[in-house]
């Protein structure tokens, strides 16, 4: 239980540091303009109370409060107080004025604190998450993330921010209101605040079940709006089945049940005002009904029976919101839970480690790899050796492992046994961004980033020229379609912009990881989606312009395959045929077979 | 068409009421009249209590403490006067004064418990009747209204904009209420205690609306530009975790880091310039109120004098607060119900759509509407289908489907087959009646299908899209959404002959096992093999295969051919199919190109014909993988020797 308070506690610290010395200014601000607003009030009490009396001896005679005796005296005695009412009007105005600059101060230095934790959460939230292990990114679920990104964050903030503001005002405020009762009278102070432990056990209790109603309502809600996405979706299904009216009736069930829920709620929270409601008032009604008898009997003077109801009123709204705040906590503390659970993960170094020229011959020794929750190896005892510039293509079956093998290279994925090495040095060594600066990796599926076209390629280098990106994009077969666009190069693509197909994603993918000219090229199945002979066009491009660069194709075309320098077929988690084309037609496995087939089609 | 299918904001607040969307939409508030009668009682009683009773029982105490001058008086002969709106109620001592203010205070509980209650009902009640209705209206409407609306944009109408507009219609009217309320009852209290003092403070309203307005217009402008900013950053950000792994095989990081530094300040900043206002907004605000506080003193102390009682003075200055908020708060309301008129248009207009598609009213008449079918008039369907010179265009101008005329024998199993854009897809939603040609006609046994109604129609139809559908409930009631009032048996033996029922019966609680969100517990093979088994268990006479085969999976491929071999059996079946392999064992293959039938045979014909048939298939074949290859060649040698 103390560890997980202090983990609390080293979260809120992340988050707060840095911002220490302007919380604390805010809460002097905070302290000075709740000082100001109950010293307006009292000076009410002064001037009623100078009204009432005809003579200083009199006044002095039922004013006995020391802060009334010295503010009399402070501002030129009572007789002249008397006679120049127009003071009064100075002094409210006056402190109406410094309140407002307390204020004004107290609430931009808010929006500031507010905006900068708001931003420094939310970046170093992603900037962590970005540099965890692939592996352990994967075992997220993106919603998840982008939950803690943003409503946990807001959560958070919302805790810092507007909560505590509550609890310190209404602290204040407290403090303040019941000291000045009590310098007058000490049975007025208590009297004002007998009621506010029960008002604050009862609304803490009861708006925990308010809330529960509440989240059932919200479940309720939440499975409505599945059903109404559901039939939006399946809506060709409803049509083709004449299940309109199913729908309907079945739409009803939600519509009442949500209905029942969300008055069985409400019912709960009318219910939880209005009788807190009571509490409220009779507090502020005791509090006047005491100091009219304590006023009658002479004690005070009627003056404090204004004031003291102005000062109960002050206090009883904002102890039921600290009640209702403070059950609530229990939301932030899971919020805090998920922001630790994220920044607590150890990142992955990708700086540290040797940065030797790469030239491109790799050699495989034994290699395997297991997930972590698999209980068979994806990868067993591979071994293989290729030499700079020569093209390797991978085939195998689906779930054969080939795009697990690219990954080790890359070490998105770190091998479980055996070794590879990148011009003789072992890449456990190297560090991970230069190897992966090193080696570009085209993926199955290529995401492009919703910026321009030229953006997208110059993503790793903004500085290429207009020839570089030109020539790459003229290799990867897709120059002449992106003129094409409306905008050229710096049309919009991804979520917001146009939709390109798969095969022209793919190709702008490929021409992104060619710009580099790095002497490792990998394309995991990324020619898919092009045709047969916009593949055939990429790869002689690439075999007369880049020489000098070893390319790993993962395909399940022969034709692409024939080309390649040495051709692996993974079956059942390893190597089950190497070689060039020549000698694997020779040999009785898979690739013959395949092989066969396709020409007797032809 | 508008597109903004997230939660885009409105780039301009129009400031225009536009009065025949708010009538049409006060409807639903009004509907429930007596509540709004009731409210209105409550909120009389709350605001009278807040403003007018409160402030006059504390002036009555301070007139009888006042008039004491120091004189002791026993507890019980204290006398209070209680004055209210000028009238002068008979004096009452202490504990009758005390009586009164805790009746009062129940009073107001009970008050303030409708109050909420009957608006927090109201704002559901409104909600709920929206979407009922605005669902009722999407059941209706025909698939061109789906094709140009994305659902995205439906489920923003029918989630966020009623809950808005629920929310405006009750308590944006309920604090109208309230509001007047407020007001109509201080000016009366104070007008009838004095009403110099009432004029002066009156006198700063003006300038208490110039301000407020002011400062609205400047935060709710940059609110939503902050918004705007903040769903920025979200849509970045959930761009960025799905690219994750392109980001990191390209080393990118910092570079994504420096994108967020950049797009979080913006954020920042927004954000920042939208808060500031609100630092000034409040203060200025109580400077205001004190100077008219102020002001009340200095007449109150050199005008009147000894006139003035001390009371007066007192509830003067409780008055100055109790006016300016009501106030405040109007020009708020009025922007709040103009932000919210672009959702009202919006829902109002998908109420108000039509649907394109209609029967005839003979049709109605006698077979009923697609809610209310009158099955005992339906007459049983063959499945001798003629299309008769039929064209089809989507918008016009543009024809997809040129002059097509096709007779489809009853029993025959007929492929469609062509490229994206072929028009093989317009051919069967249009027998579907999902559209209607806009020449010529379509028969069905004979008879034009305008004839008869879409219930007949679809009632007979076994129709298995491309995407497999499978809805959140059991694997029972999946299948029995083809026919509602199916039997356990009837279910089983669907699922029996599409082959998935021992796969059912795996699962712990078999039929019964509830399909989940995520869907992870069936491939897509598998979830096809449901719907396929939805389509047969209807017994239809004509079964249409809409590319159903396309996104499967190699390892339920032959269950879905053995599948599909079983329930197009004996009917009249139109497949789609854009992988081939599929399709080699039909009757007859259509091959389609621009609209138009450009090939007509059986799969040895056309492959022998050597013609764009065989031009498809051999490049398909080419791309499929290793074992597909193999599987496909070794299944059409034993079919077909091929």
């Amino acid at each position: 239980m103390k560890k997980e308070k202090h983990i609390y506690l080293s979260t809120i610290n992340t988050i707060l540091k840095g911002n220490y010395l302007k919380y604390a200014f805010y809460l002097i601000l905070l302290l000075g303009s709740v000082f100001f607003s109950t010293m307006s009030t009292f000076m009410t009490k002064i001037l009623l109370d100078i009204l009432q009396q005809p003579t200083a001896s009199e006044y002095f005679l039922v004013v006995k409060d020391p802060l009334s005796i010295f503010f009399t005296n402070l501002f030129g005695g009572f007789d002249f107080l008397k006679n120049n009412l127009w003071i009064f009007s100075i002094i409210i105005v006056g402190i109406a004025l410094a309140m407002a600059l307390f204020n004004i101060s107290r609430m931009y230095l808010r929006s500031f604190i507010m905006t900068s934790i708001s931003k420094k959460t939310q970046l170093m939230l992603f900037n962590h998450v970005e540099r965890l292990p692939y592996s352990y990114i994967k075992s997220l679920k993106n919603g998840d993330i982008i939950q803690t990104c943003t409503r946990d964050e807001e959560t958070l903030r919302r805790f810092l921010i507007g909560d505590m503001h509550t609890i310190f005002y209404t602290l204040f405020t407290l403090i303040f209101a019941f000291t000045i009762l009590a310098t007058i009278s000490y049975k007025v102070a208590l009297m004002s605040i007998c009621v506010l432990p029960i008002l604050f056990i009862y609304s803490f209790f009861l708006i925990k079940i308010v809330r529960k109603r509440y989240r059932l309502t919200d479940d309720s809600e939440g499975l409505m709006t599945a059903k109404i996405e559901e039939n939006l979706a399946s809506v060709r299904i409803v049509k083709a089945f004449n299940n309109e009216k199913y729908e309907i009736d079945d739409f009803e069930k939600y519509l009442k049940d949500y209905r029942n829920k969300y008055i069985s709620w409400r019912k709960m929270s009318s219910f939880f005002f209005s009788s807190s409601d009571i509490m409220v008032f009779s507090q502020i009604t005791i509090a006047t009904i005491v100091s009219i008898i304590l006023c009658v009997s002479g004690e005070i003077t009627y003056a404090t029976v204004i004031v003291s109801t102005s000062y109960v009123s002050m206090i009883v709204w904002p102890i039921r919101d600290v009640a209702t705040t403070l059950s609530n906590f229990a939301r932030v503390l899971a919020a805090l839970d998920r922001i630790h659970l994220i920044i607590n993960q150890q990142i992955e170094d990708i700086e540290t480690g040797l940065k030797p020229k790469i030239t491109g011959n790799i050699e495989f020794r034994n290699v395997s790899f297991k997930f972590d929750d698999d209980e068979k190896n994806t990868l067993s005892n591979i071994s293989f050796k290729v030499k700079k510039g020569q093209t390797v293509a991978i085939m195998g079956k689906t779930g054969s492992g080939k795009s697990t093998l690219v990954l080790l290279l890359t070490r998105l994925y770190d091998l479980t046994s055996g070794d590879i090495l990148i011009d003789g040095i072992n890449i456990k060594d190297i560090s991970k961004k230069y190897l992966r600066q090193n080696i570009s990796l085209v993926l199955q599926e290529p995401f492009l980033f919703s910026k321009s076209v030229i953006s997208n390629i110059k993503i790793t280098n903004e500085r290429l020229s207009k020839e570089e990106v030109i020539n790459a994009t003229k290799i990867a077969a897709i120059h002449e379609n992106i003129l094409a666009l409306e905008k050229g190069y710096h049309t919009q693509v991804g979520e917001k912009g146009v939709s390109l197909s798969g095969g022209q994603k793919q190709r702008v993918a490929i021409a992104r990881s060619l710009v580099n000219k790095t002497p490792i090229l990998i394309f995991d199945d990324s020619l898919s989606a092009v045709d047969t002979e916009t593949d055939i066009k990429i790869r002689s491009q690439l075999k007369a312009r880049m020489k000098d660069t070893t390319t790993f194709i993962i395909t399940h075309r022969v034709a692409t395959a024939k080309d390649a320098d040495v051709i692996i077929v993974l079956e059942n988690n390893t190597i089950s045929e190497i070689g060039n084309y020549q000698q694997l037609i020779n040999q009785d496995g898979l690739f013959k077979r395949i092989n066969d087939i396709q020409s007797k089609m032809e | 068409m508008a597109l903004d299918i997230s939660k885009e904001e409105n780039p301009k607040t129009k400031t225009k009421l536009n009065f025949k969307v708010w009538i049409k939409i006060l409807k639903y508030t009004f509907k429930r009249w007596p509540l709004l009668i009731i409210l209105l009682l409550t909120i009389l009683i709350t605001s009278f209590y807040d403003v007018s009773f409160i402030p006059l029982m504390n002036a009555a105490a301070i007139n009888t403490l006042t008039g004491l001058n120091g004189n002791f008086v026993p507890l019980n002969e204290l006398l209070f006067q209680i004055t209210i709106f000028g009238i002068n109620f008979p004096l009452i001592n202490f504990y009758g004064y005390i009586i009164i203010l805790f009746v009062a205070i129940l009073l107001r509980s009970i008050a303030i418990f409708f109050t909420f209650f009957i608006t927090n009902y109201l704002e559901m009640d409104i909600m709920v009747s929206l979407r009922r209705d605005s669902f009722r209206v999407v059941q209706q409407l025909s698939f061109s209204y789906f094709d140009k609306t994305p659902s995205g944009w439906l489920i923003a109408r029918m989630q966020n904009d009623t809950a808005t507009i629920g929310d405006v219609l009750s308590w944006g009217i309920i604090r109208i209420l309230w509001i007047t309320a407020e007001l109509i009852f201080t000016l009366i209290t104070m007008f009838t205690v004095n009403w110099l003092l009432s004029l002066i403070i009156l006198s700063m309203a003006p300038i208490i609306f110039v301000v407020v307005a002011y400062f609205n217009k400047i935060i709710l402008e940059r609110h939503r530009i902050a918004r705007n900013a903040y769903s920025n950053f979200v849509r970045w950000l959930a761009e960025c975790i799905s690219g994750v792994q392109t980001i990191k095989t390209l080393a990118i990081e910092d570079r994504v880091y420096n994108e967020e530094e950049e797009i979080t300040e913006e954020v920042r900043q927004k954000r920042l310039k939208a808060f500031i206002p609100n630092a000034f907004f409040t203060p200025i605000f109580s400077i205001l109120s004190a100077i008219t506080t102020a002001i009340i003193i200095l007449v109150g102390a050199y005008i009147y004098q000894d006139v003035i009682s001390i009371a007066t003075l007192v509830l003067f200055i409780g008055f100055v607060g109790s006016i300016y908020n009501p106030l405040s708060q109007f020009s708020e309301l009025f922007a709040e119900f103009v932000a919210t008129q672009a959702n009202i248009e919006k829902i109002i207009s998908l109420i108000e759509t039509k649907p394109t598609i209609t029967d005839t009213s003979e049709v109605i008449e006698k077979y009923g509407t697609i809610f209310n079918n009158r099955t005992e008039n339906f007459e049983p369907i063959i499945g001798d289908i003629i299309y008769d010179h039929v064209s089809f265009s989507y918008n016009e101008n543009i024809e997809v489907l040129h002059d097509l005329s096709l007779h489809i024998k009853q029993g025959t199993s007929l492929a469609i087959v062509g490229e994206t854009g072929s028009g093989k897809s317009t051919t069967v939603n249009l027998l579907c009646r999902f559209y209607e040609p806009t020449k010529g006609r379509i028969l069905i046994d004979g008879i034009d299908y305008k004839n008869r109604s879409q219930g007949w129609l679809r009632s007979n139809i076994g129709y298995v899209q491309q995407t497999p559908f499978v809805f959140q409930t059991s694997f029972k009631n999946n299948v029995k959404y083809g026919k509602l009032d199916a039997s356990d048996e009837e279910v089983i033996n669907a699922c029996k002959i599409v082959g998935i029922h021992d796969f059912i019966m795996s699962f712990k609680d078999g039929y019964d096992t509830v399909l989940n969100d995520s869907g992870n517990q069936l491939s897509l093979g598998q979830k096809q093999l449901i719907s396929f088994a939805r389509a047969i268990i209807r017994n239809p006479s004509i079964m249409i295969l809409d590319e159903a085969t396309s996104s499967i999976d190699t390892e339920t491929e032959k269950q879905i051919q053995d599948a599909m071999n079983k329930i197009l059996k004996g009917r009249t079946s139109l497949i789609i199919a854009h992988r081939l392999s599929t399709i080699v064992e039909c009757d007859r293959i259509l091959v389609m190109r621009d609209g138009r039938v450009v090939e007509d045979g059986n799969h040895i014909s056309l492959m022998k014909k050597k013609g764009y048939y065989y031009e498809l298939y051999m490049n398909q074949f080419k791309q499929l993988n290793l074992e597909q290859q193999l599987n496909t060649y070794n299944e059409q040698i034993k079919k077909k020797g091929l």
